[in-house]
């Protein structure tokens, strides 16, 4: 096929996409709104030298108008979002929502939203694909394909019925102190720890680099990896992009939103209409495979909008779901008075998994040590005056501990997206309602893992834990479901939309049931699938 | 809003009774940025406790000590954090944030201990003085601007 292959989205969906009808010889157009990341500063320094070398300090760290600065009042997030990837979640005009039940999150960044995220790799088991047109064996070797792409850490251990291991992975990091001491805690209670509590512990697969991969280095333990990793140990899809801008047969054109696609004579799509972000000029592209990889939301807005110009009606994509996430911080009594390890890998490095009687209804967390993140957010938390709660806190900096819990979610018909109108234009309307029992179950699943934790020799105050708004994991699918069964606004198992003969999607948007897992190798792996198959 | 100078005595007072360390010229300076362009609402009971919290390093402690549990969104708890935000950052002081502490689990649970008996004591002292005093400014009504 040598038709024009159009691809919208620099995000790990798009991308993964596009490299891989690279490699089978196309030639790839990749339309993206595109904000760009700035250079890293200081690549060799490690935190303490950022903040010992930085010309101003204040803006790298609290921003430059102070927009990461946490004072008391915030909305119970514990970190304050690093000013450096403030541009992650940049708005571009042209596209707005109206949310119920659903804090929506775009990202309009080259990268997309995986600019920012925390490298948890997760593999989904047999029960996790159970609505997919494969399984594990058969999804294996993309995963190991992505895995040699980006370098993926970790190994088989207790985890591996949860999370089956693959050919490709690097060796995993060496642990920081507080994890490794959580992992042996584990594994002198293995027994009872699997059989009293269904939990099992073991080391979280992330992309971070072990070893050296291509021209991007090891990670040197420089503590950075919040504000953005400087030597690109730690994956991001922007490592991608600048591979492929390189390349002959790629064409990348950043400052475009895409808005709506139209179809020639024969039914098929024949062009791509964009605005230009700087000028508000349209312009169009010719196509002849079309490849939607904006992200689940932003997919479907250009589906429905395309939709509605042809005289379609109103509308409705149908099955959105997310993860609820909970975060459960706790201490672990044996590291007080420790101290802790600035010079470390900052996100997960163990991951466990909750068992449930329905395996899909497992549930997974990653477990962050607390290491090198910013104190002030943290130590307002403590209800003492501030100097007692500093020093406490650097007594207990290194026992201290977030649990990330995520919990599966399933297609429901009332969780959905459509469009309104606005003006001259659209705005997406997002409705969500979580499942019925939800609250019982989530209060249920922290009630076993409290139990778990102190097994450990772990505290989780339960006046910490908070409970994310639906929408703040990013992890959206379910709109243009994979299914074997034919019906309107659905995708086949290569993902083609099975309304139009040459429309592929390529991100989460296909996904049949959402498991309590990180989503994005598998995005990436199934990308790379379905582009070996229709590119 | 208050002048540059008296901010930058504020600071340097407040800076001592978080870290034990010199807030510094670049600290100062932030702090007072900041403080220009914010326009969380200061109150009387605000003004009262700014005032008792400049006074000596220990007197800031025992105020924040009464304002964590009374005042927790109030404008000293505000600037305190602000201030502990801006001293993690600044080359000048960051180490005396974010050094780690050593010494075992035995020794860290005894400076707990200490730590939390003496917040105690600074808690009831600030509460006896202060607690009066930020009822009346609590239930006497503002003057007018
Ligand atoms: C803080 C954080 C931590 C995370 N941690 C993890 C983790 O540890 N593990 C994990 O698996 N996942 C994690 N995630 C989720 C992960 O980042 C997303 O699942 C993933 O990035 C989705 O990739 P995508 O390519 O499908 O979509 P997106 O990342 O949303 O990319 C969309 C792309 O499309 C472009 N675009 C959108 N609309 C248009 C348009 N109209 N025209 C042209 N271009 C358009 C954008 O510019 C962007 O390049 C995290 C997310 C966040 C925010
Ligand atoms: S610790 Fe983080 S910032 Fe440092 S090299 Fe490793 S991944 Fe990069």
């Amino acid at each position: 096929m040598n038709d024009p292959l159009v691809v919208v989205g620099s995000g790990a969906s798009g991308l993964h996409f596009a490299v891989t009808a690279l490699e089978k010889g196309r030639r790839v157009t990749l339309l993206d709104v595109g904000h760009a990341r700035e250079q890293p500063v200081l690549p060799d320094a490690d935190l303490a030298g950022v903040k010992a070398r930085h010309a101003d300090p204040f803006a790298y760290f609290l921003g430059a108008d102070f927009g990461s600065l946490i004072l008391p009042g915030h909305d119970g997030e514990y970190y304050g979002f690093p000013p450096g990837k403030e541009y992650v979640f940049r708005q571009t005009g042209g596209v707005t929502a109206r949310a119920r039940g659903f804090a929506p999150l775009f990202s309009f960044a080259t990268g997309g939203l995986a600019e920012a995220w925390t490298g948890g790799s997760y593999t989904f088991n047999d029960a996790d694909l159970r609505e997919f047109p494969f399984d594990f064996a058969e999804f294996a070797p993309w995963y190991e394909r992505v895995a040699r792409r980006i370098g993926v850490s970790g190994t088989a251990d207790d985890l591996a019925p949860f999370l089956p291991p693959h050919d490709g992975l690097q060796p995993p990091l060496d642990l920081d102190g507080h994890s490794a001491a959580l992992l042996d805690a584990y594994a002198a209670r293995r027994e009872r720890m699997n059989t009293r509590h269904g939990l099992y512990l073991g080391r979280a697969r992330s992309a971070v680099l072990s070893r050296p991969l291509a021209d991007r280095p090891a990670c040197d333990r420089l503590g950075r990896c919040l504000w953005g990793c400087p030597t690109d140990a730690f994956y991001t899809p922007s490592v991608t992009l600048r591979a492929l801008r390189a390349h002959p047969a790629f064409t990348y054109v950043p400052g475009v939103r895409v808005e709506h696609f139209t179809c020639g004579d024969g039914g098929r799509i024949a062009r791509v209409h964009a605005t230009d972000i700087a000028t508000g000029a349209a312009r169009s592209f010719e196509t002849g495979t079309l490849v939607l990889a904006a992200g689940t939301l932003c997919t479907a807005k250009i589906v429905l909008d395309s939709l509605r110009r042809a005289g379609a009606g109103d509308v409705a994509l149908a099955g959105l779901s997310d993860n609820r996430q909970v975060m459960m911080p706790f201490v672990t009594l044996s590291r007080i008075g420790h101290a802790h390890e600035p010079r470390s890998f900052q996100y997960h490095q163990l991951a466990l998994a909750l068992t449930a009687e329905d395996p899909f209804e497992n549930v997974h967390g990653l477990v962050t040590t607390l290491k090198t993140a910013l104190v002030h957010p943290v130590v307002q938390s403590i209800p003492t005056s501030l100097g007692t709660a500093l020093r406490a806190f650097r007594d207990v900096r290194a026992a201290l501990a977030l649990l990330n819990v995520n919990f599966p979610d399933r297609r429901r018909p009332g969780n959905r997206v459509t469009l309104e109108a606005d003006g001259d234009r659209t705005r997406l309307v997002v409705e969500y309602a979580p499942p019925p029992g939800e609250a019982e179950r989530i209060q249920a699943t922290l009630a076993r893992l409290r139990g778990a934790l102190r097994a450990l020799g772990c505290i989780a105050p339960r006046g910490m834990v908070h409970v994310r708004p639906m929408g703040a994991s990013v992890h959206y699918t379910g709109t243009l479901p994979m299914q074997a069964t034919p019906a309107p606004f659905t995708t086949d198992a290569t993902c083609r939309v099975r309304d139009f003969e040459n429309l592929w999607v390529a991100d989460g948007s296909t996904f049949p049931a959402l498991p309590a897992k990180n989503l994005t190798f598998t995005l990436m792996a199934n990308a790379t699938r379905i582009a070996e198959l229709c590119a | 809003m208050a002048d540059a100078a008296l901010l930058g005595r504020e600071a340097e007072t407040f800076a001592r009774a978080l870290a034990g360390c010199a807030a510094g010229e670049r600290v100062r300076a932030a702090y007072a940025r900041f403080l220009a362009h914010d326009d969380a609402p200061v109150t009387r009971a605000d003004r009262l406790l700014l005032a008792a919290a400049r006074v000596h390093p220990l007197c800031a402690r025992a105020t924040d000590a009464y304002a964590a549990r009374f005042r927790k969104g109030g404008a000293l708890r505000r600037r305190m954090v602000l201030l502990l935000a801006l001293l993690e950052c600044a080359p000048e002081t960051y180490a005396a944030v974010d050094a780690p502490r050593r010494g075992g689990a035995a020794l860290g649970l005894a400076r707990l201990v200490w730590e939390g008996t003496a917040e105690a004591l600074l808690a009831v002292a600030a509460t006896l003085v202060l607690g009066p005093l930020h009822v009346c400014a609590l239930i006497l009504p503002e003057p007018r601007a």
